[in-house]
């Protein structure tokens, strides 16, 4: 007969180190967000990045950046529309997609994620018709012309700053010890949009032969400085998750995904990329940034599906949960 | 002109029934004979179904965890040691824990979760439309989806039944009185008072789990008497609060923006 030793058993040294736990199973349910999730994370991001270059480029650079703001709010616009219908379909009840509309709640981020949603689409439809019909005849370029650009980009600067990072904030309001042990997850989320939103702009223009120079200049050193921001966050957001982000460096997990898709095709090949002067080669460009692209949504991929492993695992949570000094609490 | 009355009717808010005492748990580990009548009333009562029999060979426990469709868990521990001298069995049913602050709620972006007039923390069906944010907040993995309507559901502390002034259905059925229901109060005293009689009867492992505000920063409503660690009954011992991150993590967010922002700005500049 199979000897069961569950619990402490503290007085039965001899049988090896305490076993914790019942019977291995999970002390928490499993995360439900599959594939729409992630894939609504990196469009959210990228249309809030693409946004936010823009703007810039619209609101600080010279008249030659014209075209940055212009790939940028178009990219926007794209990537946006993609977001609600991932949304809805995430649902477990998709038809009432409405109810999240009855109630504005701050402490829940995914309210506040919501709304934000609602407020950055609005300013990223209203700079994508005005690019594309402020130069246009008749009623609809008229109406195009009397978008005020610039509120919009500022508008839409503030609230895609926070549609690219509530992302992170989202996961980091959970038990799952993977997304909660650390509290960077937001800035890591959002330096990984802005990044990933230069290089859609970056991928966009290369690819045009007509693009000036010094707009591809401009966008590989903010593509740089990006990169720099996101590796040094997301060096910290592993260190302070600590052993709860083993789904990330496990081979058998998503160990592959995340070290040599995130890391290593997001952010060494196209920093790297960019130190050697790529921009000098609008190929080399084009190819550094689809590598961030993948990278940006391998991401956001091995996070949303780590968690459901680090959910699974019961010895993680007991150590996420633990006393900091060790005690039981009686 | 009436469908239009009858429009703003839906928008019209309605008074909330009167807060009554709170009510909750006290469920005793110490006199639970594991005989499952909780999990059983409480499937008839809220006319839940029964999953397939699936034989776990975790000791008596085919049930091994509480999910969308199974509200009352009983958890069987046997703790035999090598020497197979003096045995212990722990027996425990497991239920939704009715937090003081529940993760589940603070999250809940469409307002389906509510705090009732009972102080109980209830799932109203009718507005749950399945996100799921509520699934990945709970500490004690309580509250689930369920695959077939796609709303999250958990232990209700019988709402229907206490609207009427009976208990829940467990607690009524509980032939130990393992399940205790009443109101908080004079629940918590009830607990205390049995813990001290069992530390003066020579069980001195006997402790409480969650009756005060260590636990999630405000106590949980349905609290338990155990006699080993909590992660013996798979709870967690010091779980935290999911919001308690929220903050913080936006504040790293605006540094980030800002940093970024200025950079950005800088390289078009120049």
């Amino acid at each position: 007969m199979a000897e069961q030793m569950t619990g402490s058993g503290d007085e039965d040294a001899e049988t090896g180190p305490p076993k914790r736990g019942y019977y291995g199973l999970p002390v928490l349910k499993v995360p439900v967000w599959r594939w729409e999730v992630w894939c609504y994370f990196f469009l959210g991001g990228l249309a809030a990045g693409s946004f936010v270059v823009a703007s810039l480029a619209r609101l600080c650079g010279d008249e030659r950046d014209r075209v940055v703001s212009r790939a940028g709010y178009l990219i926007s616009f794209a990537a946006v529309l993609g977001c609600p219908p991932l949304l809805i379909k995430d649902l477990g009840r998709p038809g009432r997609f409405l109810n999240m509309l009855r109630v504005f709640k701050p402490e829940s981020p995914m309210s506040m994620g919501v709304w934000g949603l609602l407020g950055f689409s609005a300013c990223s439809s209203l700079a994508a018709f005005r690019e594309v019909f402020a130069a246009s005849r008749g009623p609809s370029g008229a109406l195009a012309r009397l978008v005020p650009a610039r509120v919009v980009a500022v508008l839409g600067t503030g609230l895609g700053v926070f549609l690219g990072g509530y992302t992170g904030v989202l996961l980091s309001v959970t038990s799952v010890p993977l997304w909660s042990r650390s509290r960077l997850l937001g800035p890591t989320f959002l330096a990984s949009a802005f990044s990933a939103g230069v290089s859609a702009v970056s991928l966009a223009l290369s690819v045009n032969g007509k693009t000036p120079r010094s707009s591809l200049h401009k966008l590989e050193r903010i593509k740089l400085a990006a990169l720099v921001a996101e590796s040094a966050v997301l060096a910290g957001y592993l260190r302070s998750t600590d052993r709860a982000a083993q789904p990330l460096v496990v081979r058998e997990q998503y160990g592959r995904q995340f070290v040599l898709g995130a890391v290593g095709l997001g952010l060494a090949v196209p920093a790297i990329a960019a130190v050697a002067g790529a921009a000098h080669h609008r190929r080399s460009t084009a190819l550094a940034s689809l590598c961030a692209l993948i990278g940006g949504l391998l991401l956001r991929y091995a996070i949303v599906e780590g968690g459901r492993l680090s959910a699974e695992d019961p010895e993680t949570t007991f150590w996420h949960t633990a006393l900091p000094d060790g005690k039981t609490d009686r | 002109m009436s469908l239009l009355n009858e429009l703003l009717q839906s928008l019209e808010k309605v008074d909330p029934p009167a807060p009554q005492s709170a009510k909750g748990f006290f469920t005793d580990a110490t006199v639970c004979i594991g005989c499952k009548a909780c999990e059983v009333a409480c499937k008839e009562w809220n006319q839940l179904p029964a999953e397939p029999l699936r034989w776990t060979g975790n000791s008596y426990d085919n049930t091994e965890a509480l999910s969308s469709t199974t509200w009352r868990h009983v958890l069987f521990v046997e703790q035999i040691p090598e020497s197979r001298l003096s045995p212990r069995w722990l027996l425990l049913s497991d239920v939704c824990k009715h937090c003081a602050n529940a993760p589940c709620l603070e999250v809940c972006p469409t307002g389906a979760i509510i705090r009732t007039e009972f102080d109980t923390v209830y799932v109203q069906q009718d507005v749950c439309n399945g996100c799921g944010y509520c699934v990945a907040a709970c500490p004690f993995g309580v509250i689930e989806r369920n695959p077939d309507d796609g709303g999250a559901h958990k232990c209700t502390l019988c709402y229907d039944r206490l609207k009427d002034g009976q208990q829940p259905a467990c607690a009524k059925v509980c032939p130990t009185q393992s399940i205790q229901f009443g109101n908080l109060d004079e629940l918590r005293g009830r607990a205390e008072r049995r813990v001290a009689d069992l530390h003066a009867r020579g069980e001195t492992d006997a402790y409480l789990y969650g009756h005060d505000e260590r636990v999630l920063e405000g106590g949980l409503h349905a609290f338990f008497l155990l006699t080993d660690r909590p992660e013996t009954y798979n709870l967690p011992t010091h779980p935290r609060r999911p919001v308690k991150n929220a903050v913080p993590g936006y504040l790293g967010t605006l540094a980030m923006a800002a940093g970024l922002l200025l950079a950005g700005a800088l390289s078009f500049r120049r």
